[in-house]
């Protein structure tokens, strides 16, 4: 069995603005086990959230190759790619994304919507996972009521609903005060030991990114450590 | 993505931005609002005018080469004869044809005491058609040759005979007849209306009145008028004669200035007072189309077979309510277009408004399609909506234009209950290009939404 989530393999990656070629990853390899926990760091500009835009099949344009579990995300079709996405990522943003207009309950279950079967016993699942977040009794709340870390939680649980192998996490503490960060940073944690789930987790700050199993260290596109060869 | 999914996704969306929409909607409704009006109105009408005049019927006349031989080398009018009502009744689509015949003699008229306030005198023109032609008389209205059932008994004058019988100077001795039963148009009584009774100071007949006035008498004259007497040929025992006709209804039937009567009448007058031929010579031939649709190719096959098939006053009627309608049908359709337009542009700004969520719609397994069939149902949802509005509001209008018609213009024979007609084509085609409209102005908008780029909108 292949141990192996992510592979990426002698990825570049250039952003062409007013025709000027902006390269963001250089010749990016790296491969990250199932079940690790890795973070991503590096300054402003280093690359990091292009890297988990390309490890979550959001941005196509690329060199090099991309693998999650094993399989080509070059070679996948808008649909089977979108498929990929619902069954297998869960995303985490550092603004949230949670749509206003909708209970909590509802942005949680909003994958659900997505996926080509029904899913069963949705209404459970919903709350099995707000519980998990301890969140439970928010659910018909709307987002605009919650604070910022609870805005977060809700949004671990709507990635982690369809029980993903994959977590991708964008400044997850971003938004919030240390000690809010860092108690999610332990909710994360204790979910994805929970659910033995692979997350990659891009972040600047040194107290997330020490909550860790793994730091890689981006620097101008370039993986200057944690790659896997200097761990 | 599943059609549950597909559809409360749609109604969130639309929930959300209903004030937008409900303001671009409101242009698609005002559009197919004034379509289906316009419409309803050109179908009103078209039935009007179908109620007045046979629109269903070509009448053929003899055209170049159609016609006897014989009336050409006299000089006459080109006329029709049995020959071609057999040659006409063989083409392919043709259900059936009636003769025409038209009186080939003078004849005057008086009578209309009862409802003329006085004795009214006039020329008049006549033809005959078989009773089968007519199909438009109540049940009750017998319009047929009566001259076998009539009592035939020797009289001197009209009171000498049975109720419903004149005395018939005609033949050896004067015999009591039933009086002939006698149609009228439509068309006559509108120009009575409209020219003779305001002219004269006359009573308006209306449709009550005339039906009242079904079986009312007049006498005729035949073989002489104010301007001539017939020469029956040349036959020295030629002598004018008076019968009695019997007003039997209206018929959209019936010759439009003039009285019809069933053919067999005219056939023995005319031989009694033209020649010979004028018995035999049909001035037109009625022919009904198997089906609507196979009129057109009926009048191709006609025309080819040289015959001339004129354009009915229902035909030149309902082209000027085409035309005319087709103008204001023409203007909803722009406004219709500009609401696309309008339609267009609401989508686009709620795709920009959109674009994080629709980001977030991808990161979460939308697939592009997924994106744009969730715009373009939003779209469908909302032009139906719209079409329903626009025809709510069509059918409002109408009301308040037949409540006017109603009470503002005067009754008159014919008038319609309604000026409009909705059939289930018209519901349709009115639904159906509110929904397409929507779909076409939304139809780029889905397609840049499902274009978004996903991992630069989420970072916006």
């Amino acid at each position: 069995m292949n141990d192996t989530t992510v592979r990426l393999k002698d990825v570049t990656k250039r952003y062409v603005v007013d025709a000027d070629v902006h390269p963001a990853l250089h010749h990016v390899s790296l491969d990250i086990e199932r079940g690790e926990f890795v973070g991503i760091m590096g300054q402003s500009g280093s690359g990091k959230t292009t890297l988990l835009n390309l490890v979550g099949g959001l941005d196509r344009a690329y060199e090099g190759k991309v693998e999650v579990n094993g399989r080509d995300l070059a070679r996948l079709g808008d649909s089977d790619l979108s498929a990929l996405r619902n069954r297998s990522i869960g995303f985490v943003f550092q603004s949230y994304h949670l749509l206003p207009g909708r209970t909590c309950g509802e942005n949680v279950a909003l994958p659900a919507l997505f996926h080509r079967e029904p899913v069963q016993d949705l209404e459970r699942r919903v709350d099995e996972v707000l519980r998990q977040v301890g969140l439970l009794d928010r659910k018909k709340d709307v987002p605009g009521n919650l604070s910022g870390g609870q805005k977060q939680r809700i949004a671990i649980a709507r990635a982690m609903l369809l029980r993903p192998g994959l977590l991708l996490c964008d400044e997850p503490t971003g938004n919030l005060d240390q000690k809010t960060g860092e108690e999610l940073m332990g909710t994360l944690r204790e979910l994805a030991g929970k659910h033995e789930m692979t997350v990659v987790l891009v972040t600047h700050e040194v107290h997330v990114a020490s909550a860790c199993d793994r730091i890689v260290r981006l620097r101008d596109g370039r993986v200057v450590a944690g790659d896997g060869g200097d761990a | 993505m599943r059609t549950s999914s597909l559809g409360r996704l749609v109604f969130q969306s639309i929930w959300r931005s209903r004030g937008s929409l409900m303001l671009a909607a409101f242009g698609v409704a005002v559009g197919i609002a004034a379509f289906a009006f316009f419409l309803s109105l050109r179908g009103g009408l078209l039935v009007a005018v179908g109620q007045i005049f046979p629109t269903e019927r070509l009448e053929v006349v003899a055209g170049s080469s159609g016609g006897s031989a014989l009336s050409f080398l006299g000089g006459a009018a080109p006329a029709l004869d049995d020959e071609d009502l057999e040659r006409i009744k063989r083409i392919d689509g043709v259900a059936d044809a009636q003769p025409r015949l038209r009186f080939g003699f003078p004849v005057k008229a008086w009578g209309g005491e009862e409802i003329l306030a006085g004795t009214r005198y006039t020329e008049l023109i006549g033809d005959g058609v078989p009773a089968a032609l007519v199909t438009d008389l109540p049940e009750s209205a017998e319009f047929a040759d009566v001259s076998k059932t009539s009592s035939n008994r020797p009289c001197t004058n009209d009171t000498s005979c049975p109720r419903g019988e004149y005395c018939d100077a005609g033949g050896d001795e004067p015999r009591c007849q039933k009086t002939i039963p006698a149609l009228i148009s439509p068309f006559l009584l509108e120009v009575y209306n409209n020219y003779l009774a305001p002219g004269g100071g006359l009573p308006q007949l209306n449709r009550w009145i005339f039906d009242r006035a079904r079986g009312l008498t007049f006498h005729v004259r035949l073989g002489e008028s104010y301007l001539g007497r017939a020469t029956c040929g040349g036959r020295a025992d030629c002598r004018p004669r008076d019968v009695t006709m019997r007003l039997a209804g209206m018929s959209r039937d019936a010759v439009e200035l003039g009285v019809t009567v069933p053919i067999e009448y005219v056939r023995r007058w005319n031989q009694e007072y033209g020649d010979g031929e004028a018995a035999q010579s049909y001035a037109s031939i009625a022919v009904s189309a198997e089906n609507d649709a196979g009129v057109t190719s009926v009048v191709a096959r006609l025309r080819r077979e040289g015959f001339e098939v004129p354009a009915s006053r229902a035909q030149q009627a309902g082209l000027t309510i085409t035309i005319i309608t087709a103008i204001l049908t023409l203007t909803a359709v722009l406004i219709i277009l500009v609401a696309a337009v309008n339609i267009a542009h609401t989508f686009f700004t709620l795709v920009h408004e959109r674009r994080q969520e629709i980001g977030l719609y991808r990161a979460l397994g939308a697939s592009r399609a997924d994106v744009r069939n969730i715009l373009l149902v939003e779209a469908a949802v909302v032009g139906f909506a719209s079409g329903v509005a626009g025809l709510l509001l069509a059918v409002g209008a109408t009301l308040i234009c037949d409540w006017a018609w109603d009470e503002q213009v005067p009754t008159f024979p014919y008038k319609p209950e309604t000026l409009f007609a909705f059939s289930p084509m018209l519901v349709l085609a009115s639904v159906g290009f509110a929904v397409l409209c929507c779909l076409v102005g939304a139809y780029l908008p889905a397609r840049r939404a499902a274009r978004l780029d996903p991992a630069r909108t989420l970072i916006e």
